[in-house]
C-alpha cells in the first residue's frame, strides 16, 4: 500500500540535529530499536515546612528499562498511581529525569539541549486522554491541524496548508468539509480523531499515546483502536501505548510491560503474556477483565486481590505487591525480587516475583 | 416468580437546553421494564443512550429546568412514583429505593465526615439518635469489608481511596435496607483490580438482604455475571431485553451484536482488527421521533427504519427475550460468528486448564 | 493547629517589619514636612522660630536610618510617641478612637450579614422565583448608588420633613445604649448597604454552583429534606468565597469608613488618620498604620483558618 503522506522530513531533520549536536560524544546506534529506555527513575520530592525540607520521594518510576522499535508498540498497563504515565512524560522529556538513560534513534534526550529537543519534538508526539481538554476550543480544526507545522515554521504555502488539512483528516476518517468547524461541534470519538490528526501533521515517527481510549464508548473505542493499527501500518510509526485496561492495550500492542508502583513486574510479548502470565498481578489483571458472556465468565477463575495499591510515597518493604499478592511469603515482604528473563533472548520475558524465578 | 416491586411504564423524560421553547432532547423516550424482588437488573447503554436520565427520573432527581418528566409511570408496589407528593417520594428516597452514583470522590460531601454522611440516611428515615445511628454506619461500614470501621467514620471522604469511598457508598445506600437499590455506573471511576471488589461486595450486599439492584453501564462484561436480566438501551429506547443468554449468547438486535462484539476479548488470541460499530453515537436532539434510532449505524438499513419506530417484540416465541428491530430475523450471520468466538473462547480456556 | 496559628504569628513579625519601613519611608518621602507645617502655625501666630531648632526637637536633624530606629526602638518599648499636634501621645489617641471604630465595624458587618446570607440562601433555593429577580435588582442597586450621595439624602430628608437629625456627640455604648445606637444606626446601614448587594450576590452563585455538585444530588437521593440539603451539605461547601469577601470587607471597615465618619460626625479612625496625613502628623500615621497593619494580618490568620474549618482538605501550610 502506498502512504498517503510523504515522509519527507526525517532525514532532514536528522542532518540538522546531527549538525547542532556534532560536539556531542556519540551513543552506539541500536540497528532494531528506535527508542531504548534504561534504568529510568523519576522521583518526586515530598517536601515538607517553610524550608522545603525534603522528607521523602514518591518513586513514580522506579528503574524501568524497555526499548521500542520502529513501527511497533509497546503497551504499558497499570492501574491508577502506577507510575505509567509519567514513564511517557520522560520518554517526551516533560520531567527531567531523576536518573536513567533515554535513546531515540541514537540522541540521548537527557542530553541534548531544549532547541535540539524542539526540532526533536518534531518526529516525537503525543496524544493524550481527554480529547475534551487537549482542543482549544476557540481554534477551528484547520488551525489545530497547522499549529504543530506553524510552530516548527513548516507550514509551506497556503496550498500545501490545504493539502496537509484535507490529508490529515481524511487519513483519520473525518470528513475533509469539517476543517472549517469547531473542537465542540464534535463528538468525542471524532474529538479523539481530531487529536490524533494534530499529532500526525508533524509526520512523527514516535508517538506516546496516554489512556487515549479511556474515555470514549466501547463501540468508538473499537474504532479508535482500528484507527491507530491501521496508521502504524501505513506510516511506519511506533507507539507507546498507555491504558489501564489489558484488554485494549493488548489489541495494539506487540510488547505489553505490566506496572504497578512504578516498577515493571512483567514485559514480554503480547500474547505470550495472555497465554503466559507469570506474574501475580498480570494473572488478576486478566482474571479482572471483563469478558461479555455469562457462560465464559462464570467459567473463569477469578482472582479478587484484597485492599487497595499502597501510596507511591510509602511503598511496602520488599517486593512492591507483596501487601495484596495471594501468594506472597516472608521473603516477599523482606526481600525486592530481581527483575529476570525468564524467557529467551529472542523471546524475552522479564518478571520480577521470587516465585517466578525460583531463586 | 418473585413480585413485582418496580414497574417503569412508558416513561419519557424530555430535556429543554435552550428553555422551553427550544428544541427538546428526547433523553428517553417510551422506556419500560420491570424489576422483581431480590432481582439483578443490569441497563445497558453507551454514553447519550439515556441510561443514567432514566435512573435519576425513577427517583425523581432530574433537575428542573432543564429536564422534565414528560409521561409515563413508575409503579412502586403498585403506587406511582410520578404522581406522588414532595414528601411522600422523600420518604421512599434512601430508605425503600437508594442510589450509587458513578464518581463517589465527588458523590460525597467532601465536608462532612463519612460517619455523619451515612448517619444522615438513618436519622431521616428511622428516626436514631446520633449515637444509635453512628454505631450502625461503624456496622455498616464493617459489613462492607472497610477494616478500622470505628476510626474510619470520623474521617473525611478525601481520606478514602476510591474504592474504599465506593464501599463507603454501598453502605450509606444500604442502611435503610432499601427494597430497590440503583446503581449508576458503581465501577466506572474505579481501578480495575477494585472494580471487581466493589462489584463482589454490591452483589453479597443484595443477596443478604434480598435488595433488587438495577446496575447501569456501559460495560457489558461487567455485569454479564451477576445480572439476571439484560437491557440494551439505544436512543432513549431499550433495544434489546432479555435473560443475560438471551442477550449476550443469542442477540438479535444490529445494535446489542456490534457492541458485544466490539469489546476486545482477553479470553481470546489477538484478533487482526476489532469489529466496530461504525459512525457515532446518535444526537438525540436530531433524532425524529417516528424512525429507529440506530439506523444511521446500522447495515441491516432499510427504508421502514427511517420512516416507523420498530415495536418491541418477542423473539421467537420467547417468554423473556425480547427485541425492538425490523430485521432482528436477519442478524443470524453475525449471531453464528459471535457463539463461533464464544465456542473458541470454551475451548480455549479449556485448553489453558489442561 | 496551635503550631500553625503560632507560626502565623511569628511570621507576622518580618512582615510587619516591613510595613514600618515603607510607612516611615513614604511619610518622609510626601511633598512638604511636619517642620514646614510647624514653623506656618508659629508664623500665624506671629513667632520666628529658628528651622533647625523645631528639627532638633522633633530629632529630624539626624539621617533617616537614625530617625526610623529610634522610632522602631520606641514602638518595640510600646511607646508609639505623641502626636505632634494634638497634645496627646499617639496610643492614647488611637485608645479613643479604635473602640467607635470597631463598634461601627461589628455593627456594620452584623447588619452586613444578617441580611446578605440569608438573602443570597432563599434566592439560591427558590431561583428564578420573582422573589430572587426583585432581590437581586435590589442588589444591584444597592451596590451602584454611592454611600455619600445616599448619606447626605439620609441626613437631609428627614431633616427637612420630620425635623429629624441623628445625634452628633459620641455617647459609649455602655453609657447610654439607645443614644450610641441613634448614631450609629444610620451610617452602620449606609455602610453595609453596598457590601450586602455583593455578598448577597455572591453567596447566591457559590450556592447554586453547589447546589449542582454531585453530593448534594445524592444528598437529595437519600430522602434529606430541603432544609438538611441546603444547610447540611450546601451551605458549608459554598461558604469559602463568602469568607474571603467577609474578610475583605473587615478588614476595610477597621480602617474606618472617612466618607460616613465625616458626614455623621463620628469620631473614628478613619477621619482620625486623613486629618494626620493633612498636617503631617507623622508619629499619628505611622502608630495608626502600624496597628492597622496587625489587625488585618490577624484578620487574614482568621479567615485562613476558616477555610480549614469550611473545607478539611484545605492544609494548612
Amino acid at each position: 500500500m502506498k502512504h498517503p503522506v510523504e515522509l519527507p522530513i526525517s532525514q532532514e531533520i536528522r542532518n540538522q540535529v546531527d549538525k547542532e549536536i556534532a560536539r556531542q560524544e556519540p551513543v552506539p546506534k541500536d540497528s532494531k530499536a528506535l527508542l531504548r529506555v534504561s534504568n529510568l527513575k523519576m522521583y518526586f520530592p515530598v517536601t515538607k515546612g517553610l524550608l522545603k525540607r525534603k522528607v521523602a520521594d514518591v518513586k513514580a518510576v522506579d528503574d524501568v528499562s524497555f526499548f521500542v522499535c520502529q513501527g511497533q508498540t509497546l503497551g504499558i498497563v497499570g492501574e491508577s498511581g502506577s507510575g505509567k504515565s509519567t514513564v511517557g512524560n520522560c520518554v517526551l522529556r516533560d520531567l527531567t529525569l531523576t536518573s536513567g538513560q533515554i535513546i531515540y534513534d541514537g540522541y540521548d534526550l537527557s542530553q541534548v539541549s531544549e532547541k535540539q529537543m524542539r526540532t526533536l519534538r518534531r518526529e516525537l508526539t503525543c496524544i493524550t486522554q481527554d480529547p475534551f481538554a487537549s482542543l482549544n476550543p476557540r481554534m477551528n480544526i484547520r488551525d489545530v491541524i497547522l499549529e504543530g507545522p506553524r510552530v516548527h515554521g513548516i507550514e509551506g504555502s497556503r496550498k500545501e496548508q490545504q493539502d496537509k488539512v484535507e490529508q490529515m483528516l481524511t487519513l483519520v476518517g473525518l470528513n475533509p468539509q469539517a476543517a472549517d468547524r469547531f473542537p465542540h461541534e464534535f463528538s468525542g470519538g471524532q474529538r479523539q480523531r481530531i487529536s490524533i490528526a494534530r499529532a500526525l501533521a508533524l509526520n512523527p515517527k514516535f508517538i506516546v499515546c496516554d489512556e487515549i481510549v479511556s474515555a470514549l464508548d466501547v463501540s468508538i473505542q473499537a474504532q479508535i483502536v482500528n484507527l491507530m493499527s491501521r496508521l502504524q501500518e501505513e506510516l511506519n510509526v511506533a507507539y507507546i501505548f498507555i491504558g489501564h485496561d489489558l484488554s485494549v492495550v493488548r489489541q495494539i500492542s506487540h510488547n505489553i510491560a505490566v506496572m504497578y508502583l512504578g516498577k515493571f513486574m512483567e514485559l514480554t510479548d503480547s500474547d505470550e503474556l495472555y497465554t503466559h502470565p507469570l506474574h501475580p498481578y498480570t494473572q488478576a489483571l486478566i482474571s479482572a477483565a471483563p469478558i461479555p458472556n455469562p457462560t465464559v465468565d462464570k467459567g473463569r477463575q477469578r482472582i479478587l486481590l484484597k485492599g487497595d495499591i499502597p501510596s507511591p510515597i510509602n511503598p511496602p518493604k520488599g517486593c512492591n505487591f507483596c501487601t495484596r499478592c495471594p501468594y506472597a511469603n516472608e521473603r516477599c515482604r523482606e526481600e525486592e525480587p530481581e527483575y529476570v528473563n525468564v524467557g529467551t533472548d529472542a523471546h524475552p520475558h522479564f518478571v520480577a516475583c521470587h516465585m517466578v524465578s525460583g531463586k | 416468580m418473585a413480585e413485582t416491586i418496580l414497574e417503569v411504564k412508558h416513561l419519557r423524560t424530555y430535556f429543554y437546553p435552550n428553555g422551553a421553547k427550544g428544541p427538546e432532547l428526547r433523553a428517553v423516550d417510551d422506556l419500560s421494564y420491570e424489576v422483581h424482588e431480590g432481582e439483578c437488573v443490569a441497563i445497558i447503554g453507551e454514553s447519550g443512550s439515556g441510561k443514567s436520565v432514566e435512573a435519576l427520573s425513577i427517583l425523581r432527581l432530574i433537575p428542573c429546568p432543564p429536564g422534565i418528566i414528560m409521561g409515563g409511570e413508575i409503579l412502586f408496589h403498585g403506587k406511582d412514583l410520578l404522581k406522588m407528593t414532595d414528601e411522600e417520594i422523600r420518604q421512599v428516597r434512601g430508605s425503600k429505593i437508594s442510589m450509587i452514583f458513578q464518581e463517589p470522590s465527588t458523590a460525597l460531601n467532601p465536608v462532612v465526615t463519612i460517619g455523619k454522611q451515612i448517619c444522615e440516611t438513618l436519622r431521616v428515615h428511622r428516626g436514631m439518635t446520633k449515637k444509635e445511628a453512628m454505631e450502625m454506619a461503624i456496622q455498616l461500614l464493617d459489613r462492607v469489608n472497610i477494616p478500622n470501621a470505628a476510626q474510619r467514620v470520623k474521617q473525611y471522604p478525601f481520606e478514602f481511596s476510591g474504592g474504599m469511598q465506593q464501599r463507603a457508598m454501598i453502605a450509606m445506600a444500604m442502611a435503610c435496607n432499601p427494597d430497590v437499590l440503583i446503581a449508576d455506573e458503581p465501577t466506572t471511576a474505579l481501578d480495575v483490580t477494585v472494580q471487581a471488589q466493589v462489584l463482589e461486595e454490591l452483589n453479597k450486599m443484595r443477596k443478604e438482604t434480598n435488595t433488587a439492584l438495577i446496575i447501569i453501564t456501559h460495560n457489558l462484561g461487567v455485569v454479564a455475571r451477576y445480572a439476571d436480566s439484560v437491557k440494551i438501551v439505544y436512543g432513549g429506547k431499550i433495544v434489546e431485553s432479555g435473560t443475560p443468554h438471551d442477550v449476550f449468547e443469542e442477540p438479535r438486535h444490529p445494535y446489542t451484536l456490534g457492541l458485544i462484539r466490539a469489546v476486545p476479548r482477553l479470553d481470546l488470541p489477538k484478533s487482526s482488527g476489532l469489529s466496530a460499530i461504525e459512525g457515532e453515537p446518535p444526537d438525540m436532539s436530531k433524532i425524529p421521533p417516528d424512525c429507529c434510532a440506530f439506523y444511521s449505524r446500522c447495515k441491516y438499513c432499510t427504508d421502514i427504519c427511517k420512516t416507523a419506530r420498530p415495536e418491541e417484540r418477542a423473539v421467537d416465541g420467547s417468554a423473556t427475550h425480547i427485541c425492538a428491530c425490523f430485521h432482528m430475523n436477519q442478524t443470524q450471520a453475525e449471531r453464528e460468528a459471535l457463539m463461533e468466538i464464544n465456542r473458541k473462547s470454551l475451548e480455549f480456556s479449556k485448553e489453558a486448564e489442561t | 493547629m496551635a503550631k500553625y496559628i503560632l507560626k502565623r504569628i511569628l511570621l507576622l513579625i518580618p512582615t510587619l517589619l516591613v510595613v514600618t519601613i515603607v510607612t516611615f519611608a513614604l511619610m518622609r518621602m510626601m511633598p512638604g514636612s511636619a517642620v514646614d507645617m510647624i514653623l506656618n502655625k508659629y508664623q500665624a501666630m506671629g513667632f520666628t522660630v529658628d528651622r533647625a531648632t523645631v528639627l532638633a526637637q522633633l530629632g529630624m536633624d539626624k539621617p533617616f536610618v537614625q530617625q526610623y530606629f529610634t522610632w522602631l526602638f520606641d514602638l518595640l518599648r510600646g511607646d508609639f510617641g505623641d502626636s505632634l499636634f494634638q497634645n496627646q501621645s499617639v496610643l492614647e489617641l488611637i485608645a479613643a478612637k479604635m473602640p467607635i471604630t470597631l463598634e461601627l465595624s461589628l455593627f456594620t458587618l452584623i447588619i452586613i450579614n444578617v441580611f446578605s446570607i440569608p438573602l443570597g440562601i432563599i434566592t439560591a433555593a427558590r431561583q428564578d422565583s420573582i422573589g430572587d429577580y426583585s432581590a437581586r435588582l435590589a442588589s444591584i442597586v444597592l451596590m451602584a448608588v454611592p454611600t455619600f450621595w445616599i448619606g447626605t439624602l439620609v441626613l437631609i430628608y428627614p431633616a427637612k420633613w420630620w425635623g429629624y437629625a441623628p445625634t452628633i456627640t459620641y455617647v459609649s455604648i455602655f453609657d447610654d445604649f439607645a443614644e450610641n445606637m441613634k448614631m450609629f444606626l444610620v451610617p452602620a446601614v449606609l455602610g453595609a448597604a453596598g457590601q450586602i448587594g455583593m455578598q448577597m450576590r455572591v453567596v447566591r452563585t457559590s450556592l447554586l454552583d453547589v447546589m449542582r455538585q454531585d453530593y448534594v444530588r445524592t444528598a437529595w437521593s437519600k430522602g434529606i429534606k430541603e432544609r438538611g440539603v441546603l444547610y447540611g451539605h450546601a451551605f458549608r461547601n459554598s461558604l469559602i468565597p463568602v469568607v474571603t469577601l467577609v474578610g475583605g470587607s473587615v478588614a476595610s471597615l477597621v480602617g474606618g469608613s472617612v466618607i460616613l465618619e465625616n458626614l455623621f460626625n463620628i469620631p473614628g479612625l478613619g477621619s482620625c488618620m486623613v486629618t494626620a496625613l493633612n498636617n503631617y502628623d507623622y508619629p499619628l500615621v505611622q502608630g495608626c498604620v502600624v496597628i492597622l497593619a496587625v489587625i488585618v494580618m490577624l484578620i487574614n490568620l482568621l479567615v485562613d483558618v476558616t477555610y480549614k474549618w469550611c473545607d478539611p482538605r484545605v492544609t494548612l501550610e
